[in-house]
């Protein structure tokens, strides 16, 4: 899955997550207004109920009395007789008008709490179904006792026509307990009604704190799942990054077989890919870089080899001319009379000691010229100059070149691959030799010389080899460890000598320094570390 | 006796020519450099020169070049060797006819050559 799209599913979900949230939150307000409105419209319409019923009973009380009072200004005070008639009447029709309310109010009362008992049906609530009948019950008992109210109340306007002394004696004795009785119970039904009004208010209250906390959860759910989408897309991303850095670093360190885990096929996985595959090229360059290094370095030393050949036939025609001569001298002396056996053996050791010379040379050569990497070893630097001398002295002789060898005492050993030190020394005394061709130094005192020193200086070993012929102008000196540079006839060197003297140096810990005056003289100086090569 | 001077700086091919020489019956003293052999021929006036001609310092073909310049005042005879070592060897040894050398050779040396030249030279 490509990192967009995980992004996108990312948002989509954190989306969805807040829809969710949402609806939940209204869902639940919603249910709380319902809840609400359907309060205002059963309950208070109970408690209003009982309160126009409670009105109309103090209504028919006021009138019945009212009506007692004007029939007896009707009798007590004849000239008043007419309107006290028409008070009486109109009391006697507001008492019946206050029946009827009751009645009206009553009757709402029951069809309120049957549609409280229908809604608290379907909600479930069991316990708000049984409240509801039990009102129903108390409506009804209402209804019976305020039926029994009616009968006596009419009962009493009769009396007012007929009697007023009995009139007076059914209010007090009968009208009036029945309607404390009424009353009573229609206060008890106003107080039941207003309590579960309380009651239903604090269930809503709950059910608001309940819709609350179920709100803060989804969020506070909703809050850590994005949180850890994001932390988790966040750590996707960079979490491969951070070990690509790592990789990167470690390659520019030079561990070229580091390679990374790739687990996905995003953009990151194909980032880490193509890392992976330039890290395979880049160690196959590199190793094939090193193989050519290699081989280069052996076509510098057989190159080396070439050009100290002359000398070196030279060199080994010596000992062969002499060692033909003694064995021609031997075959006299077996011939003559008197053989003298001493002297005989005298020149079978002569002979000897011209192969062994021989052998030294050839031994060089070889070991100079052999393929395979030599290991490093502990060796005695004036030994390894004596013997890189061994196949030079015959060709500087033969250029007319003095060579001044000093070497200093008691040196102490280095751990070096010898015949890479032989190498480079090969290869400055030759760049020495070299520096006397085409010079012409017109002094009389003049003579070409070469000197090669060993001595201990800051816990190094240096050799120097220094010479009086041309030197270097300053733009030769600044590319005289480049590769391919030479100042030489085509022919006489690739310009390779001194580079690879300086890698080999470069490997050994060392430096190799130059120091040169035109028309006087160079001195080139290899400084090797006294501590164990590693 | 004859006496006869080598110069060459190879040390262990002038002392074997030299005791194969005595050994035939020669004098033979020794130069290790063209300078001691310069000074040796004009005080010991060998008889014949047998010479190196690549040598350190002053070498054959300076030592030739001395004789030609100043003749000697006595007779001598001269043999010159090369190592032959450089590709253009022979071309001392031709540069080394040209100065009235008797005879030329080449290193490995066939001893019986030398010594039939140094006859007939002496002779």
């Amino acid at each position: 899955m490509k990192i967009y799209q995980k992004l996108l599913l990312g948002f989509i979900l954190i989306s969805l997550l807040v829809l969710l949230v949402g609806s939940i939150s209204i869902f639940s307000d919603d249910q709380i207004s319902n809840d609400i409105s359907q309060l205002v419209n059963s309950s208070l319409k109970e408690a209003e109920g009982a309160a126009k019923m409670n009105y109309a009973l103090q209504k028919t009380q006021l009138n019945a009395q009212r009506l007692l009072s004007e029939r007896l200004r009707e009798i007590v005070e004849p000239a008043e007789a007419a309107s006290a008639i028409v008070a009486a009447t109109r009391a006697n029709m507001e008492i019946h008008k206050a029946i009827v309310d009751f009645e009206k109010w009553l009757i709402k009362g029951r069809e309120a709490t049957n549609q409280g008992v229908v809604l608290a049906g379907k909600a479930g609530e069991k316990d708000q179904v049984k409240e509801e009948k039990e009102d129903l019950l108390i409506l009804n008992n209402i209804g019976l006792q305020f039926t029994e109210y009616k009968a006596a109340l009419s009962q009493f306007i009769v009396l007012t026509k007929e009697d007023l002394d009995d009139a007076d004696e059914w209010l007090k004795d009968v009208v009036n307990p029945l309607l404390i009785n009424v009353t009573q119970r229609v206060h008890s039904y106003q107080e039941d009604t207003e309590g579960e009004l309380h009651a239903e208010a604090g269930e809503i209250r709950e059910a608001a704190e309940g819709n609350t906390k179920i709100m803060l959860t989804t969020t506070a759910i909703a809050l850590c799942m994005a949180l850890i989408l994001g932390l988790s897309s966040a750590h996707a991303i960079t979490k491969p990054l951070v070990d690509l850095k790592i990789a990167v670093t470690a390659i520019g360190a030079g561990k070229l077989d580091t390679r990374l885990v790739v687990n996905s096929n995003d953009e990151i996985g194909v980032l880490l890919d193509s890392f992976n595959n330039m890290a395979k090229d880049i160690e196959s360059a590199n190793s094939e870089l090193k193989n050519s290094q290699h081989q280069l370095l052996q076509t510098a030393k057989l190159a080396s080899i070439g050009e100290i050949s002359a000398g070196l036939a030279h060199e080994l025609n010596q000992p062969l001319g002499t060692i033909g001569m003694i064995a021609e001298f031997a075959t006299k002396l077996l011939d003559d009379s008197n053989f003298d056996r001493d002297n005989f053996r005298q020149k079978m050791q002569k002979i000897t000691t011209q192969v062994d010379r021989a052998t030294r040379i050839i031994t060089h050569l070889k070991i100079f010229s052999r393929k395979e990497e030599h290991e490093s070893e502990e060796k005695d630097i004036n030994w390894i100059i004596e013997e890189s001398l061994v196949l030079l002295k015959e060709p500087l002789k033969l250029c007319d070149i003095s060579l001044d060898i000093e070497l200093g005492d008691r040196l102490p050993k280095i751990i070096c691959n010898y015949i890479q030190i032989d190498q480079v020394l090969i290869n400055l005394i030759k760049n020495a030799q070299d520096s006397f061709d085409n010079f012409d130094n017109f002094d009389n005192s003049y003579n070409k010389l070469i000197t090669v020193r060993s001595y201990e200086k800051n816990e190094t070993i240096c050799i120097d080899v220094e010479d009086n012929g041309s030197g270097m102008s300053e733009s030769v000196v600044d590319r005289v460890f480049d590769p391919f540079f030479t100042t030489k006839p085509v022919g006489k060197g690739a310009g390779l000598g001194m580079s690879i003297s300086y890698g080999i140096v470069k490997e050994h810990k060392g430096i190799l320094s130059v120091t040169t005056r035109e028309g006087k003289g160079t001195l080139f100086t290899v400084a090797l570390p006294m501590k164990e090569l590693t | 006796m004859n006496k006869i001077l080598l110069i060459d700086d190879d040390k262990d091919f002038n002392d074997t020519l030299k005791e194969f020489l005595e050994y035939e019956g020669f004098s033979v003293i020794c130069a290790y450099n063209g300078k001691e052999g310069l000074s040796l021929i004009r005080k010991e006036k060998p008889d014949l020169i047998i010479t190196d001609i690549v040598m350190p310092n002053v070498d054959g073909l300076e030592v030739l070049v001395e004789l030609q310049r100043e003749p000697l005042s006595f007779p001598t005879k001269i043999i010159a060797i090369s190592g032959g070592g450089r590709i253009d060897g022979e071309y001392y040894l031709d540069t080394a006819e040209a100065f009235n050398t008797d005879y030329t050779f080449e290193k490995p040396l066939v001893v019986g050559e030398l010594l039939k030249a140094i006859r007939e030279l002496l002779n």
